[in-house]
């Protein structure tokens, strides 16, 4: 399974567990309607780890609330297909929905520092989440799940009575990942799970990741703006810029044909060659989601922007195996290889 | 239990505090209190006895014991119930006084108070969670006109309109004298008749500040990601209403609870006027009056008190619903 696009969703239960087809979303502002997410067409793979990376407030979060159904007032789907384990979300009897969630598909929260309620217990979230689908289930057989979660994120059974406020950032970030995983779902969406908390429990947390997910095959939908920290665990990674997806890759190499966008991203990773570091980012600053730029949503920072960028948004092409938004690569023989070195 | 242990030792020492200002304000003041007093009982043409002055002049200390030997003999008498003899009321003792109009302040404002903030919670978390719709704007809209009347307004519409021109209700006193032998259900019906415009009256001008405080801090606690979670593991509406958003919401309130529950004894000084319904608030005007300075004294003292323990009520409240509060110190 490495097609990055399916042609079009489908109720097959069997395909991939997660389909956006042209998904665009907007926010309802005083000044008009904001544009967060859009046209972006996403298939996440059996078993498949897809990393998304974007700047802050290039839509990441938004696209995940989405997927889940669970946008807040303001914002609204405008066009576009989304299809979780065949399903579609947004056509499901509510109490349907309901019950789906979580047990179709799970998320982790961007913020797991304030997704825990304060006058609750470990014990009592991960309860909560199991009678929520099963009122009948035994106290003794919800123990039983609850020990073996909270062992899968090799946290101390002893923290089952802890308080939100008695744990530390890395602790209440394993609980979260426990809690994602009451049911097994076959689909995770990670929302920038590590981001608050320090190198050494972060990358501890990503091991976890790693091994529940060697583990258990879900696939999962994972969201950074760290680029080097999704390149090492991540099958293929999706670029967000502005609301849209401007590359989807399997291959990260520097001599590979990305996206402006993304080259850029890989020059702003801090580079030890010999003795001296590097760091080189993008000049300008991501659009305004009230005031897009016509044509290609980067063309106004690109180096390599040319007319035809400034009126024409560019359609996802197949460039030696990765999937890139960008006019340069559908130039035809006369105008091509420029800023291709 | 160590919060509860540290939560009583305060409770006790400030006590002791308000025991002793208590003790010390009418010996600061200007002047002196039992010449106040001689003086209003010979204007009434009732000269005290010797006896009545020395225990005047014990209980203000006038008397020429030492201060401290004063403090001690207060702190004796406060330990056998005892807070002198009102004036107003002679022979009748202060305690005496406040052991029979204590009952009907408490009743009263009691009632109507936890009424109020129980409503006004509940249709707080109600109108938050369905805000924007006719019932949120509704509520809204009704209880920011109803609390921003004046109190003693709604006391006097009420009293016009219900009792003066409609005779649904009576307009003054807590009871009606009812002939002897009466069956006692009779004679409660009777005060549960009396006591609904009073009732009406704090719970109409109260109701409104809990509704809106309550809606506000659940609009709040609607938005943070804990309740976002929930609702995406599928925790029903109800849990999450009640365990997620109203539990987290009513922290802030809590203490706007122990103010409110404190001042029943106090508070509701206007509306036993409007409806001479005798109560503390009765007493405290007829003490003020009359310059009754032991009665005064007795009064504040039962303030200080009620706002003390319902401050150590909620506390208490306050360390079974928030783990945070329970675990400091
Ligand atoms: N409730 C909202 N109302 C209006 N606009 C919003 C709202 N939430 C997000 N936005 C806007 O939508 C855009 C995308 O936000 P989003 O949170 O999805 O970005 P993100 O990529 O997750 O960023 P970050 O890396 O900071 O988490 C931003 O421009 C943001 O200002
Ligand atoms: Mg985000």
């Amino acid at each position: 399974m490495r097609t990055p696009l399916a042609s079009s969703p489908t109720d097959n239960p069997d395909g991939p567990p997660l389909i956006l087809d042209q998904v665009s979303v907007s926010f309802n502002t005083s000044k008009g309607p904001a544009r967060a997410v859009n046209d972006v067409s996403l298939t996440l793979a059996q078993g498949e780890i897809l990393g998304l990376v974007g700047e802050s407030g290039s839509g990441k979060s938004t696209l995940a609330f989405t997927v889940m159904g669970l946008l807040p007032d303001g914002a609204r789907v405008d066009s576009g297909q989304i299809r979780v384990m065949g399903k579609d979300l947004y056509h499901l009897d509510p109490e349907v929905l309901r019950d789906f969630r979580w047990k179709g598909i799970s998320m982790v929260f961007q913020s797991a520092m304030n997704a825990l309620n304060p006058v609750l217990t470990v014990q009592d979230h991960i309860f909560d989440t199991l009678r929520s689908h099963d009122p009948n289930i035994t106290d003794e057989k919800a123990r039983q799940r609850m020990l073996e979660l909270l062992d899968l994120v090799k946290i101390d059974a002893r923290r089952a009575r802890s308080f939100p406020h008695e744990l530390s950032g890395g602790m209440k970030q394993r609980v979260v990942l426990a809690i994602a995983m009451v049911f097994n779902p076959p689909v995770l969406l990670m929302d920038e799970p590590t981001t608050a908390l320090d190198v050494v429990v972060q990358r501890s947390i990503l091991n976890q990741v790693r091994e529940i997910q060697a583990e258990r095959k879900m696939a999962i939908l994972f969201i950074s703006h760290d680029f080097s920290l999704v390149r090492s665990l991540a099958h293929r990674v999706a670029i967000m810029y502005a609301g849209r997806i401007v590359e989807i890759t399997a291959s990260l190499g520097k001599s590979d044909a990305h996206h402006p966008y993304t080259e850029g991203l890989m020059r702003a990773i801090p580079e030890l060659s010999e003795d001296e570091v590097t760091i080189s980012g993008i000049p300008g600053n991501p659009p305004d989601l009230l005031h897009l730029p016509t044509g290609c949503p980067f063309h106004p920072r690109c180096p390599v922007a040319f007319d035809r960028c400034r009126t024409e948004v560019p359609p996802m092409l197949q460039v030696q195996g990765n999937l890139v938004a960008c006019h340069q690569y559908s130039r035809s023989g006369e105008e091509s290889d420029h800023g291709l070195e | 239990m160590r919060f509860f242990l540290n939560r009583l030792g305060f409770l006790l020492i400030s006590i002791w505090a308000a025991l002793t200002v208590n003790f010390l304000i009418p010996r600061m003041m200007p002047g002196n209190p039992v010449d106040a007093i001689l003086a209003h009982f010979q204007s009434e043409g009732a000269p005290l006895g010797p006896n009545a002055l020395h225990a005047l002049e014990q209980q203000f200390g006038v008397a020429h014991s030492s201060i401290w030997s004063q403090y001690l003999g207060y702190l004796q008498n406060l330990l056998h119930g005892q807070l002198g003899t009102s004036i107003t009321y002679y022979p009748l003792t202060v305690t005496q006084v406040i052991e029979r109009s204590l009952p009907w302040t408490l009743g009263l404002a009691g009632t109507a108070t936890i009424i109020s903030v129980l409503l006004g919670t509940f249709l707080g978390v109600y109108a938050a969670w369905h805000r924007g719709t006719r019932i949120d704007a509704g509520l809204t809209t009704v209880t920011m006109f109803t609390s921003a009347i004046p109190y003693f307004w709604i006391a006097l519409i009420l009293v016009y309109l219900f009792g003066f021109e409609l005779h649904w209700f009576p307009q003054f006193h807590a009871f009606s004298t009812l002939p002897p032998g009466v069956a006692w259900w009779k004679f409660a019906l009777d005060i549960l008749y009396h006591a609904v415009l009073p009732g009406a009256t704090i719970v109409i001008s109260a109701i409104g500040g809990w509704l809106v405080g309550m809606r506000n801090n659940m609009i709040q606690t609607l938005g943070e990601d804990y309740v976002t979670f929930a609702r995406a593991r599928g925790v029903r509406n109800r849990r999450l209403m009640i365990a997620y958003a109203a539990r987290n919401a009513i922290l802030p309130n809590l203490t706007g609870f122990a103010m409110a529950i404190g001042f029943v004894v106090g508070g509701a000084l206007l509306t036993e006027i409007v409806f001479s319904y005798p109560g503390i608030g009765m007493q405290l005007l007829t003490a003020v009056e009359n310059e009754d300075y032991p009665l005064m004294q007795g009064i504040f003292l039962i303030i200080a008190l009620a706002v003390l323990l319902a401050n150590f009520f909620v506390e208490m409240v306050y360390g079974f619903l928030d783990p945070r509060a329970r675990q400091g110190e």
